[in-house]
């Protein structure tokens, strides 16, 4: 039983750590993003080859977590100069273009994937271990950059761009910064994912994955850390605890979703500080009736 | 007298249609500017291509002698050209005093970088205290911006402003939705930022408020500057008052 | 004449693309909202063609059973989901919007099974019309042909009709519309119904055309209808008409010249991307801000 529970924390903490990444993009800064799989599948894949090539795990890590933080400010940069809807479904094509390119691949693997990836080197507790310290080390930098002036910031990027820009905050530069950080988190956890399936295809990093992971963040409540660590760890565990949920998780992601936005979209942090986040779903008119 | 702020010969078109026609400003410091004009003169257009929220398709802008025609809005606000907008825009989701430390924390979001370095808000915090004083919101301090009346949200956009230590502050239309009482109120606080020193242009369509209080006076007129001058003088005017009262 | 055969097949998902895209322009016109779901009633109108005509065994009762029930889904999506939401910021309803796709696709998987249907007899699929030295297929030409009827007839009756004016003027400025005494939400209903109709029509024509309908055929739609929509201008109707048939054929065209890079699903995402970094406002002018 405890080997079993042994192998579980890896995928809570992965589920973690890219929940944490979405929320620092979407949920402190406001930034829809729907196509985070393609950042996880990036880390993965990257991780995949050095690690085939090599590598070891402690050069692969900073290094591929940085490289991905650096294609998630590229895809950042496309969408500055347009608007909010734009960056939804710019966000949804980078996942089909990740996917399509890794797809006809054959240094990828192609539809088959990379098999045979080369263990991390520290044991199955060493790499639990391992995990545990990062989600820890991810969770930290999240708080601490919501206490920060960076995540002051960010609170008012996400409710109106155009006031921010007149207290002089430069928006572009921040939006960036909250890809880079978000996207290197997806990244972290695909290096994280690859040493632990040790065998990855492009199905792992389609739309729906993407999807997963806004929906851990949108239920446990966006923008909030605790709630957002809740929300992956409940998440994770569903169809662990109900048999049968793993042949109906996409109803049920799907529905819960749709209930949680119609009646509580500050999700279960919503619920439980009923003040703190009424500021930024409250009702406001908006202009077209 | 220093000029804090110049539009030199500025123009923009949408679509055939020629918003501002070459129009030349000159404010200089510690000026008391009012712009007004008939509905459609392109005030607020001329204003938005000052704050730079449009470029325009000739012409340049000049702050502090540095042309700024091609930054954006938050490199002018930097450097220093604060603006309160005609449909206030507070940060909802922040208390007043939130809304305020955030402007007044200006020199720590310089950057992603220096912000992520900075966590001490305390500084700010006084200066944003100080400036909800100086406007009169102190008891709102800890009240959520969204839940604020129109009247305190108006204030609540100048002590924003003011925090960012501004060398001009432009107005765009403050008084509106006001009713007498807070109009004058408001009208008499601006009046009194001037006499301490602070440049301002206001943008405003209630006459009286502005003859009471501004020491220049501009009309725009189908996107061209009509007049400028001495307010009574200005009023006087033949054409000016067949444009503004006639009506077209 | 090889060439001439892609571009046709081009032209015929192109259609295809241009009825949905063109949905989609009709709801986010007005909403403002990305209607990311809108592919729900793609598959369903697929589902109902196939699933009515198999049943009656009549294409004559399935077609417009499909429609119907097409149209007559998207005004309750409308009036469940979205009216709402429309007050809350825009992240809501579009997050309930993804929801409400992931949850419709395992509902039709469980209603329909994973495998696919297919018509049990469909005489059209193999039979061909020459014109001239053309050889196409009845299918084929019927998609084309319906869909230059159906966006030549809208585009007229919009632009010449009075309701067609109205209903434009309504687009431009619904607060002032308001005042004129249009019903707001009738007009969403309106759009919501015909632009769900038009993607019934879409699902139906693929339907027989491939002659297989599974349940997560929309998805890929949904996302190259979205982008077209961006490509062409949010709001545009002949943004939404020429994307489409250019995404069609470059599809065509990219699959084979490029087809050691990317996947066919992928050529969107690339043309998104290209689009944006060189031309952030869209194709075709749209509205000044």
């Amino acid at each position: 039983m405890s080997g079993y529970l042994i192998s579980l924390v890896p995928l809570l903490g992965i589920n973690v750590i890219l929940a944490m990444g979405l929320n620092v993009i979407a949920g402190f800064c406001g930034q829809i993003s729907l196509g985070q799989a393609a950042f996880y599948g990036i880390g993965a894949y990257a991780a995949a080859l050095l690690a085939l090539a090599g590598w070891p795990l402690w050069i692969v890590l900073p290094v591929v977590t940085a490289v991905t933080g650096a294609c998630g400010v590229a895809i950042g940069a496309v969408s500055l100069r347009v608007r909010d809807d734009f960056l939804a479904v710019t966000t949804i094509a980078v996942n089909f273009l990740f996917l399509g390119i890794v797809r006809k691949s054959a240094i990828m693997g192609g539809e088959v994937g990379l098999a045979g990836i080369p263990a991390s080197g520290l044991g199955q507790y060493g790499f639990v271990a391992l995990v545990a310290g990062l989600v820890i080390a991810t969770v930290t930098l999240c708080l601490y950059i919501k206490s920060s002036w960076l995540g002051f910031a960010f609170v008012s990027i996400a409710e109106d761009e155009h006031a921010a820009r007149a207290i002089a905050i430069p928006v572009p530069a921040f939006k960036l910064a909250a890809f880079f950080i978000g996207s290197a988190m997806s990244g972290l956890a695909g290096v994280l994912y690859c040493y632990y399936a040790r065998f990855i295809t492009p199905d792992a990093f389609n739309f729906l994955v993407s999807v997963s992971i806004l929906a851990m963040v949108v239920i446990g409540g966006i923008g909030s850390v605790w709630g957002v660590f809740a929300g992956a760890i409940l998440l994770t565990l569903f169809p662990e605890i109900i048999r049968f949920a793993g042949e109906y998780r996409q109803l049920i992601y799907g529905a819960m979703l749709v209930l949680v936005m119609r009646f509580s979209p500050g999700g279960l942090a919503g619920i439980i500080s009923a003040g703190a986040l009424k500021g930024r779903f409250g009702r406001h008119r908006r202009v077209t009736a | 007298m220093t000029a804090v702020l110049e539009a030199k010969s500025v123009s923009i078109s949408f679509g055939g249609i020629h918003a501002v026609r070459d129009v030349g400003l000159t404010v200089g410091k510690g000026e008391f500017l009012g712009l007004i004009g008939p509905n459609g003169a392109g005030k607020t257009t001329l204003l938005r291509l000052l704050t730079g929220i449009l470029r325009p398709t000739a012409g340049a802008i000049v702050l502090n002698g540095k042309d700024v025609t091609r930054s954006p809005v938050d490199q002018r606000a930097r450097a220093g050209l604060a603006i309160t907008h005609q449909i206030v825009k507070p940060f909802r989701a922040m208390t007043a005093l939130e809304n305020v430390m955030l402007a007044a924390g200006h020199r720590l979001t310089r950057s992603p970088t220096r912000a992520l370095l900075h966590r001490d808000r305390s500084l700010a915090h006084e200066q944003a205290m100080h400036l909800l004083h100086s406007v009169g919101l102190v008891e709102a301090s800890q009240k959520n911006a969204g839940l604020l009346p129109l009247g305190q949200l108006k204030r609540l956009e100048v002590a924003r402003a003011l925090a960012l230590e501004p060398e001009i502050l432009l107005l765009d239309e403050p008084l509106a939705g006001l009713n007498q009482f807070e109009a004058t109120k408001l009208s008499d606080m601006i009046e009194e930022l001037n006499q301490a020193g602070l440049t301002i242009v206001l943008v405003e369509h209630r006459l009286a408020e502005v003859m009471r209080i501004v020491r220049r006076l501009a009309v725009l007129d189908q996107g061209s500057l009509m007049a400028v001058g001495e307010p009574a003088e200005v009023m006087a005017r033949p054409d000016v008052r067949s444009a503004y009262l006639g009506g077209h | 004449m090889y060439y001439i055969d892609l571009g046709m097949q081009g032209l015929v998902y192109g259609s295809m693309y241009a009825l949905m895209a063109l949905g989609l322009t009709l709801i986010y016109g007005l909403m403002r909202v990305l209607h990311i779901a809108h592919a729900a009633v793609f598959t369903l109108g697929a589902y109902i063609g196939v699933v009515a005509t198999n049943v009656t065994g009549s294409l004559w009762i399935g077609f417009p059973a499909a429609i119907i029930v097409s149209a007559l889904t998207g005004v309750l999506v409308y009036k469940l989901i979205y009216a709402p939401l429309l007050s809350r910021p825009p992240l809501v309803p579009l997050v309930a919007s993804v929801g409400l796709l992931i949850l419709f696709e395992d509902v039709f998987r469980i209603a329909f099974g994973n495998l696919g249907l297919s018509f049990e007899s469909n005489p059209y699929l193999y039979m061909t019309v020459t014109i001239g030295s053309l050889s196409i297929g009845v299918l084929q030409l019927a998609m084309l042909a319906s869909a230059a009827i159906i966006l030549t007839g809208f585009g007229l009756f919009v632009s010449l009709s009075r309701t067609g004016i109205a209903w434009r003027a309504t687009l431009a400025n619904p607060q002032m519309a308001t005042t004129f005494g249009v019903n707001i939400p009738q007009v969403h209903c309106i759009n919501f119904a015909i632009g769900s109709a038009l993607a019934g029509v879409a699902g139906v024509l693929i339907a027989l055309l491939n002659n297989y309908v599974e349940p997560d055929m929309g998805m890929v739609v949904s996302y190259k209808a979205l982008a077209i929509i961006v490509l062409g201008g949010l709001g545009s109707m002949q943004g939404a008409l020429i994307g489409g048939l250019l995404l069609g054929v470059a599809e065509s065209f990219g699959t084979v010249f490029l087809t050691d890079i990317f996947d066919r699903d992928a050529i969107a995402a690339v043309c998104l991307i290209a689009a944006l970094m060189l031309r952030p406002e869209g194709l075709l002018k749209q509205r000044a801000t």
